[in-house]
């Protein structure tokens, strides 16, 4: 079973990468998961200066889901490049830098700064984070600004530049258009959906950010939509995100079409998810009639049921 | 650190809505420092971070919780021969303290992790114990301070058992009594900013604290508490992976951050 596949000029050895936010820098989970048997990892975003995120609590669970505001606090990317890189580079991880910054210069500036360093083998444009008041989440919802980004970084950078994008939008399609036409070389999808939660005890907002993202489950058929739509509205490969548990959640995704996808919440609960996924991969493929990631790709677009 | 899958050994329930779970790990066992803590899987998206209650010469581990929604309601159904996934020995733990005269310090939920470090020092050290709950149904483990030769001193918010108020009176007395010594402290977040206070600088203080978490490994950066770092700036401190256990002079109460 050939389980290899490519986000553009990305080659993974599979398709289950980290998902930026839910696996650090990648040594905390020393000892529970190789990161160099996953397809890959995104890291953490990066600013170009550290950032302080949100106030406490940060966290909460809800129904097959789980609602955070972190507030993208980093270390910005000098101390990433020093500190956290060489683990990544070390252990011979496909490495996908997730970048954040608060204006169009920002984050060409992080794109420039990672562009002369070894052992990264792509961009992720993070235009989509809903915990943060000012600056990158506007890209997510306004075509034209996040088309400016994206070509910003585009100058900035040899790298491939994947753009996430946020669900939190009534035209993904034309956001997704926006970033192809200005030159991302892949879409991620999708970020978290903005939610909240009350704790009853302290009548108060459950998270210290008041409204959080909601991953986890809840809401995987929201992200097999948007890999759905994207991926017919775009010739650009879409990485597949949002509520990934088992090979078979990944096969819904590759079939949306999907190249590779992302598992993130899972993996609080269960480190070895993703180890598990790559090893039921190949069956769940077999069982379903493909002899390939490959194969699987956009399997159930409009003209290729079987049927 | 390692991932177990342990066979509950013994189920008890203490008090109205708490259960300890003693499980059967004598390698973990070997190897535990009093506030570490097990992330506990339980269905649903997250683990449950609980801290290590006891050891016994069988080789068991102690995680004793109060039931306060449905992952804890889960694991309180578990029985002797159930089987749990457990992530541990996580985070840092207590010191070994100084010669000297050691205060422990406990708050409802907060007590097990210091009769871990009771089990651990009372043979060592002078061990002095003050337990806090809002009621005597919410005071867990006194018997089991005194099962060691300990006399705790107890306290509650409405006077059911021992004396009525909170555990700041008793531990100011304790404080003045002894001319040095060292506090370590469990419990809820004001009660440990109470104890900081009055232990002031002069004295080593340890506090285990507690705070939402998400992966317990450090990844994610969701179990934050206000701190000083190296140089006197304010910095979010992780409690799963820099602490739980925490000096007090790191620490940033609400009123300085």
């Amino acid at each position: 079973m050939d389980v290899r596949t490519a986000v553009g000029a990305v080659e993974l050895a599979n398709p289950v990468l980290a998902a930026s936010g839910t696996f650090g820098f990648g040594p905390e989970y020393d000892g529970l998961v190789e990161v160099r048997r996953l397809g890959g990892v995104a890291v953490k975003g990066i600013a170009p200066e550290p950032w302080r995120g949100n106030a406490p609590p940060r966290v909460w669970e809800t129904p097959s889901g789980l609602l955070n505001s972190i507030g993208l606090q980093n270390p910005g990317v000098e101390a990433f490049v020093a500190e956290d890189l060489p683990y990544l580079r070390q252990q011979g991880a496909t490495v996908v830098v997730n970048i954040i910054g608060r204006t169009r210069e920002e984050y060409a500036a992080v794109a420039r700064r990672l562009d002369r360093e070894a052992g990264i083998h792509a961009l992720e444009l993070n235009i989509s984070c809903p915990n943060i008041k000012e600056g990158g989440i506007q890209f997510g919802h306004d075509p034209g600004a996040a088309g400016a980004v994206t070509a910003a970084v585009k100058g900035a950078t040899r790298l491939p530049v994947w753009v996430k994008l946020s669900p939190n939008t009534h035209d993904l399609a034309g956001m997704a258009r926006a970033v192809a036409d200005a030159g991302a070389d892949a879409i991620s999808a999708i970020n978290t959906l903005v939610g909240m939660a009350i704790n009853l005890d302290e009548r108060r907002p459950a998270l210290g950010g008041v409204t959080g993202g909601l991953s986890g489950p809840a809401i995987r058929p929201v992200a097999v939509r948007a890999v759905w739509e994207v991926s017919q509205a775009v010739d650009i490969p879409v990485v597949g995100i949002g509520g990934i548990q088992t090979a078979a959640d990944v096969l819904e995704f590759l079939m949306a079409g999907a190249s590779a996808v992302m598992v993130g919440t899972a993996t609080f609960s269960q480190p070895g998810a993703m180890a598990a996924i790559i090893e039921a991969l190949p069956g769940v493929l077999a069982h379903y009639g493909f002899d390939s990631v490959a194969a699987a790709i956009g399997a159930a677009h409009p003209g290729r049921w079987t049927t | 650190m390692p991932q177990f899958d342990l066979p509950v050994a013994e189920r008890r329930v203490p008090q109205p809505e708490h259960v300890e779970l003693l499980l059967e790990a004598p390698a973990l066992a070997a190897t535990l420092t009093p506030g570490q803590f097990a992330h506990v899987w339980t269905p649903g998206t997250l683990r449950r971070p609980i801290s290590f209650s006891r050891t016994t010469p069988e080789g068991w581990v102690g995680l004793l919780f109060r039931v306060v929604g449905p992952g804890t309601a889960w694991l309180a159904e578990r029985r002797a021969g159930d089987r749990l996934d457990v992530l541990a020995p996580l985070g840092h733990g207590f010191p070994d303290p100084e010669p000297g005269p050691v205060l422990l310090v406990g708050g409802g939920v907060g007590i097990p992790p210091l009769f871990a470090a009771a089990q651990r020092w009372g043979k060592t050290h002078p061990v002095s114990v003050i337990l806090g709950a809002r009621s005597a149904d919410a005071l867990v483990m006194a018997d089991d301070f005194r099962a060691l030769g300990l006399h705790p001193i107890l306290t509650t918010d409405d006077g059911s058992v021992g004396e009525r108020g909170r555990v700041s009176g008793p531990v100011a007395q304790w404080l003045a009594r002894q001319g040095g010594g060292q506090v370590m402290a469990c419990g809820p977040t004001p009660m440990l900013a109470a104890v900081a206070q009055l232990v002031g600088g002069g004295r080593p203080c340890w506090l285990a604290y507690e705070q939402r978490m998400g992966c317990g490994v450090g990844a994610c950066l969701a179990c934050v508490v206000p701190g000083a770092g190296a140089d006197g700036r304010p910095e979010w401190i992780r409690v799963c992976h820099d602490g739980p256990v925490l000096s007090s002079q790191r620490l940033l109460w609400p009123q300085d951050a």
